[in-house]
């Protein structure tokens, strides 16, 4: 075996694709279709309640089930499948039926212009932007409050995939725009499966065609620019559509089971603008939510006086506040990230790698901690809000799909007292501390030769993780102090 | 792998499909945008008038149902699958000495503790309007009526409402703004309350001290 | 090696203590205004915003009888005690009243949460209600055990990698 840490041949074991079912499953032309289509449903049911139906985010079956049920397992489906919710996406979906004309089968024609991306554009900034901008809509204008909001949301993305389908080659909207993608690229680098090449050589020398890349007269080409054949190391991009599975000629793709998080230290190839991302993620998650408990409502008062007043949510001061704190908590994350990586290079006291290459290694170590803090999160109010859930699914029911009936109060009842959902929280937590960590030691152990070195790179940013573990339990606990 | 490489297979485009795709998109965005700005009305609304019609005036606390003449019910009945329209008049919106009559009525029942005719309840109503609970959501159960009033905005910051129309034939005949309107097809056989909901939608809250009580007992009734 | 181990440590110290005196500084107690009391019935008047209410802590005698008045600066929030049956939804600059509740729960600290998702901040969203004269709560030591055990799992990893283990073997 060589090659750097964890990549080189692969032994069969794991390889889903070697059981018979899956593989007639995937090897389906229609087995996207076919999972997209419930989600599809779904969307639209949501849609509709959330377009027409009651205002009132308790009462609103779309609200309810997108901000608590699809949230929630989304933040679990990274774990178990990695970007299977862009598998099974119906607004995505939508862009490339446009495109291609069709909905599962390969046909020779196209509506679509393919221009390529833009090439300032090929890389996730415009993304991580997009996503910060998400976040902000969701705490400054309470898009999670409306369903209105929701509604809107749902329709500029599935318009967007469209417009931006239909002009650009492969799914540039969901590789490039989506403001979701950077998110579940990210946390899907912690997924226990992953879609790779089985054997280097037979892609290196035996293939001349790159049909998993190119596509064929049977098979698209991969859809988000990925050659799985050669570059593809990690889960960033993949969204598991299985055309390459289906168009390799030489049957040289694998599904594999595999340790959680191998993605975060085996990457090959770092991209900074990832690792930006990931601090961003990791800033939103942890550093923003004390910054906002802490300094939203002076800021707020300061600005009253500078700003005009609106009715809420439209209260400027209130916005103004909660732009600039976005700002100061993503700034304060990244410098962290950044002071961390620039302590390790010193502690190590080596030339290179530079701190910047330790930062673009390091972010996405962090990536377990934010998605464990978010679990958490969810948690509570998971436990809190199933009895709305349970109202709200019945008030859809009394007038399907159009979800105007309010069938009575709210029930909200906890499911657990706050000492032992915090127990939960907790333990959440430090599972996230404990998987980046591990990375973490894993990245400084691969770019350090000597041992010295990378435990030296490594206590600083052991050290960042614990304070920013701090940050999520006391945040958290604030309620039981 | 070289640029010839990079190229995808995409196959021929054909432009009489891009152009199809290119004009629906535009339909959609510029009905969406025109959605968004709320000048495309969403709801799917049913011919309002045709079916039985009523009136509920929503006061503090309680209903007064009237039939398309405005002669007081006891409770509205209609068929199923009959279209209905109802149209909500809240009480704040006629003069002070109308709100007083049926704020009167309140004081008939036993509400919040208090047995009818408790002089403490008509002080609660008062301190209901001193504290600006003036607004009513009116709902029936199992159906789709989920109306908020929005009498601050005929208020205009006075306790009651000047140079407004007189009485509830006015306002009716009028289309008073205040006076909100849904149009939906009775469908569940059965007697349905109406009733002040929980809720804090839009700037509309509960009307205060009474709104547990503001419940109009199976008065929507639904016959086969 | 040495030098980067006092300087985290310091670092982390630093910061973390700084985390928590935030985290008691937001903990702390807003008082109440000036209560009401009408007909044997005590107003409570709460404001809610994102992400906290004021006051964050109501006292209340076993048995008294209370309404709250909550009012919402903001967004659409939720005010909601599970053992009263209480879930009012509030409207962003309306007074919200709950119905005269008698508090008939034995003496102890009992949550107070909004019900509507507000927000990345909408978990800290939380007051308590004291009914009587309870003991501290116990739970106001977790936080303290869970960061123990942070400090514990990151000092056990780090003794682990010195050991000269190697992730690879």
């Amino acid at each position: 075996m060589s090659g750097p840490a964890g990549v080189g041949p692969r032994a069969p074991e794991g390889d889903l694709l070697r059981w018979a079912p899956i593989r007639r499953l995937v090897g389906l032309r229609a087995f996207q279709f076919l999972v997209t289509v419930p989600t599809a449903a779904v969307v639209g049911v949501v849609l509709l309640s959330t377009a027409v139906g009651i205002e009132h985010p308790s009462f609103n079956f779309g609200t309810v089930f997108t901000w608590v049920v699809w949230w929630g397992a989304l933040l679990l489906s990274f774990v178990a499948l990695g970007r299977a919710w862009c598998l099974v996406c119906p607004l995505g979906a939508l862009g490339e039926w446009v495109q291609r004309l069709s909905f599962w089968r390969r046909v020779p024609y196209t509506a679509g212009y393919h221009f390529r991306w833009p090439k300032p554009l090929r890389n996730m900034g415009l993304a991580t932007a997009l996503f910060i901008v998400f976040v902000w809509l969701d705490n400054g204008y309470g898009m999670s409050n409306s369903p209105r909001m929701t509604a809107g949301l749902i329709v500029v993305i599935a318009l967007g995939a469209a417009w931006i389908n239909l002009f650009f080659e492969r799914r540039a909207f969901c590789r490039y725009v989506c403001p979701l993608t950077a998110f579940i690229g990210l946390c899907s680098l912690f997924s226990v499966v992953e879609l790779r090449r089985r054997e280097a050589g037979t892609c290196r020398s035996q293939c001349a065609t790159k049909d998993c890349f190119r596509g064929n007269d049977r098979q698209y080409g991969c859809p988000m620019g990925e050659f799985p054949g050669g570059a593809m190391d990690t889960n960033l991009h993949c969204i598991l559509c299985t055309e390459c599975i289906k168009g390799c000629p030489h049957d040289n793709i694998a599904l594999r089971l595999r340790p959680p998080g191998r993605d975060l230290w085996a990457m090959r190839r770092p991209q900074a603008d990832g690792a930006v991302a990931a601090a961003v993620i990791v800033a939103l998650t942890t550093v923003l939510p004390l910054v906002l408990l802490l300094l939203l409502p002076g800021l707020r008062r300061a600005l009253a006086g500078l700003l005009p007043a609106g009715a809420p949510p439209n209260d400027f001061p209130r916005l103004a506040a909660v732009g600039l704190l976005f700002a100061l908590g993503i700034g304060l994350g990244l410098g962290l990230v950044w002071g961390g990586s620039a302590l390790a290079r010193l502690s190590a006291r080596q030339a290179v790698p530079t701190a910047g290459v330790l930062f673009a290694s390091f972010a996405y170590a962090l990536i377990p901690m934010a998605l464990f803090k978010m679990m958490a999160d969810l948690l509570d109010h998971a436990l809190r809000t199933w009895g709305a859930l349970v109202d709200a699914t019945g008030a859809l029911a009394l007038d399907f799909p159009l979800n105007r009936v309010v069938p009575g109060r709210v029930t909200v009842m906890h499911l657990l007292g706050p000492g032992t959902v915090y127990a939960l929280q907790s333990a959440l937590v430090l599972g996230g501390l404990v998987w980046s960590l591990y990375a973490l030691w894993r990245i400084s152990e691969r770019l350090f030769g000597d041992h010295r070195a990378a435990l030296a790179a490594w206590v600083p940013m052991a050290g960042l993780c614990l304070v920013l573990t701090l940050m999520s339990l006391w945040t958290l606990g604030i309620g039981l102090l | 792998m070289d640029a010839r490489d990079r190229a995808p297979l995409t196959g021929r485009r054909l432009p009489l499909a891009t152009a199809a795709a290119l004009l629906a998109l535009t339909a959609l965005s510029v009905a969406a945008s025109l959605a968004f700005l709320g000048r495309l009305p969403l709801g799917f609304p049913q011919r309002a008038g045709t079916g039985a019609v009523f009136y509920v005036v929503a006061y503090h606390y309680g209903f007064a149902l009237y039939d398309r003449d405005l002669n007081e019910i006891e409770k509205a009945e209609v068929k199923a699958g009959e279209a209905v329209t109802l149209h909500i008049v809240p009480a704040h919106a006629l003069p002070e000495a109308v709100f007083r009559q049926y704020a009167e009525r309140s004081m008939k029942r036993a509400i919040g503790g208090l047995p009818a005719g408790d002089p403490a309840i008509r002080r609660k109503l008062q301190e209901d309007l001193d504290l600006g609970n003036v607004e009513h959501i009116v709902g029936i159960a199992a159906h789709p009526v989920y109306l908020a009033t929005d009498v601050a905005s005929v208020l205009r910051g006075q306790p009651f409402r000047e140079n407004g129309p007189a009485t509830l034939r006015e306002a009716a005949s009028q289309r008073d703004p205040s006076i909100k309107s849904v149009t939906f097809t009775a469908k569940k056989v059965g007697a349905f309350d109406v009733l002040c909901m929980d809720s804090g939608m839009d700037g509309a809250g509960t009307c205060g001290w009474g709104h547990g009580a503001m419940v109009a007992k199976g008065a929507f009734v639904v016959r086969p | 090696m040495a030098r980067s181990l006092g300087l985290t440590v310091a670092a982390v110290a630093a910061l973390g203590a700084a985390v928590i005196w935030a985290a008691y500084g937001l903990a702390g107690v807003i008082p109440a205004g000036d209560n009401v009391t009408r007909d044997g019935v005590r107003q409570v008047t709460i404001h809610g915003h994102t992400w906290g209410f004021s006051p964050n802590v109501i006292r209340v005698a076993p048995g008294e009888t209370v309404q709250f008045i909550v009012r919402s600066e903001d967004l659409r929030h939720g005010f909601s005690i599970n053992e009263l049956g209480l879930n009012l939804q509030l409207a962003p600059g309306r007074d919200m009243r709950s119905p005269a509740v008698k508090v008939d729960l034995p003496e102890g600290i009992y949550p107070i949460h909004c019900s509507v998702f507000c927000g990345i901040g909408h978990p800290s969203m939380k007051a308590r209600l004291v009914v009587g004269a309870p003991p501290p709560a116990p739970g106001s030591r977790l936080p303290w055990i869970a960061s123990l055990l942070s400090a514990a799992a990151a000092v056990g990893f780090g003794a682990w990698a010195r050991a000269g283990r190697s992730a690879r073997a």
